[in-house]
């Protein structure tokens, strides 16, 4: 258990949450996944934790709930500071989307969610500085360096991951994008939630580090998946026991899954000692 | 019931907080009892209290915190 991890006020927590492979053989759906999602909001909001997200919120369902939950736990009245949510959009999914696209995007999620558009480089790129490029098909390379660039810049504006399910046969980018994003966190000592009761990369990883026993349906390799044979459950840095995190990794309970990345993420706030040097503006 | 149950469970090893059967109200706090000023801890079913809400019953009970019932988990040790 950690005890000098940094964290800065408020939190703000970085959801990986995306289909996994293995939800069906898990007895779940995606449904599941979306309520997992949904109270794992609720929750952090409830804290006082902002949230990083870097799918569509419109395509996730979550708008809705996510316009409700910035009113019922606003820390503010004034509208504008109400915003606790950060929508991150790649370059390589941005360059291919109309500007006009763009527009109704953030127009849609104002009051809800700051999307912020991350240039070929990781900085932030203004929408004005957007609308002066045309719109084209990203090449394979820009998807590689542009989603890892996207997670670079989330990491470096968050405090802490969860990560659920995550797909390990098709992606875009140099490897499974929740598999990047856990080893990323692990890399830079962020504390990282494992919730392996859905499957997927985040099962796989929890498997790695020694968490979680194989299952009937465990993969072999994946690109990218001997990177986390030099880390164990030690080094996840959550505030949480490794019972505890085996018990996350494994759990088919949301609501117990809930619970748990709350626990850590309270032990974590209890040991705040300062800033992290998260990029206020990214 | 299956709150019940649940309750009945934690009650025994946590005897400490009122157990409240719905989000608490001004209506429902003191229906269990609660008087004004009184101090302590209720839990209640998720979701957790509004801000709004929270402000508005600490406005007559400041004394008592209210958490929800996955909040309260996530605080025990």
């Amino acid at each position: 258990m950690t005890t000098a991890t940094r964290l800065r006020t408020p939190v703000r927590v970085a959801l990986s949450a995306s289909e996994s492979p293995d939800i069906a053989a898990f007895g779940l759906s995606a449904g599941h996944m979306k309520d997992a999602v949904a109270d794992l909001v609720v929750q952090l909001m409830a804290a006082d934790m902002d949230i990083a997200y870097g799918r569509d919120l419109r395509k996730d369902g979550l708008r809705h709930l996510l316009f409700e939950l910035t009113i019922r736990y606003a820390r503010s009245e004034d509208p504008e500071e109400r915003t606790r949510v950060v929508h991150h959009l790649p370059w390589p999914v941005h360059i291919r989307m109309p500007i006009e696209e763009i527009e109704r995007t953030a127009k849609e999620l104002r009051g809800i969610a700051e999307l912020v558009l991350v240039g070929k480089d990781g900085g932030r790129m203004t929408l004005q500085t957007r609308r002066g490029l045309s719109s084209r098909k990203p090449t394979p390379a820009e998807w590689t360096l542009g989603l890892t660039a996207m997670r670079r810049l989330q990491q470096s504006c968050t405090d802490a991951r969860v990560v659920l399910g995550g797909q390990v046969d098709e992606y875009n980018g140099r490897r499974p994008g929740a598999a990047e994003e856990a080893l990323l966190s692990l890399r830079d000592r962020q504390p990282l939630f494992l919730v392996g009761g859905f499957g997927g990369a985040a099962r796989d990883v929890a498997e790695a580090l020694g968490l979680a026993e194989p299952w009937a349906g465990s993969r072999g390799s994946w690109r990218g998946k001997s990177d986390f044979q030099e880390w164990t459950g030690g080094d996840l840095n959550n505030g949480l026991s490794r019972e505890e995190n085996v018990t996350l990794a494994t759990t088919p309970f949301v609501g117990q899954a809930v619970v748990l990345v709350l626990r850590g993420l309270i032990r974590l706030k209890a040991n705040r000692v300062g800033s992290s040097g998260r990029k206020a503006d990214a | 019931m299956l709150w019940q149950s649940r309750v009945a469970t934690l009650r025994s090893r946590h005897t400490r907080p009122v157990f409240l059967t719905r989000p608490p109200e001004f209506a429902s706090l003191a229906s269990q009892g609660l008087d004004l000023g009184r101090k302590g801890l209720v839990v209640h079913p998720d979701p957790p209290l509004g801000n709004e809400e929270k402000t508005l019953l600490a406005s007559a009970w400041s004394g008592l915190r209210l958490l929800s019932m996955n909040q309260w988990l996530a605080e025990m040790q």
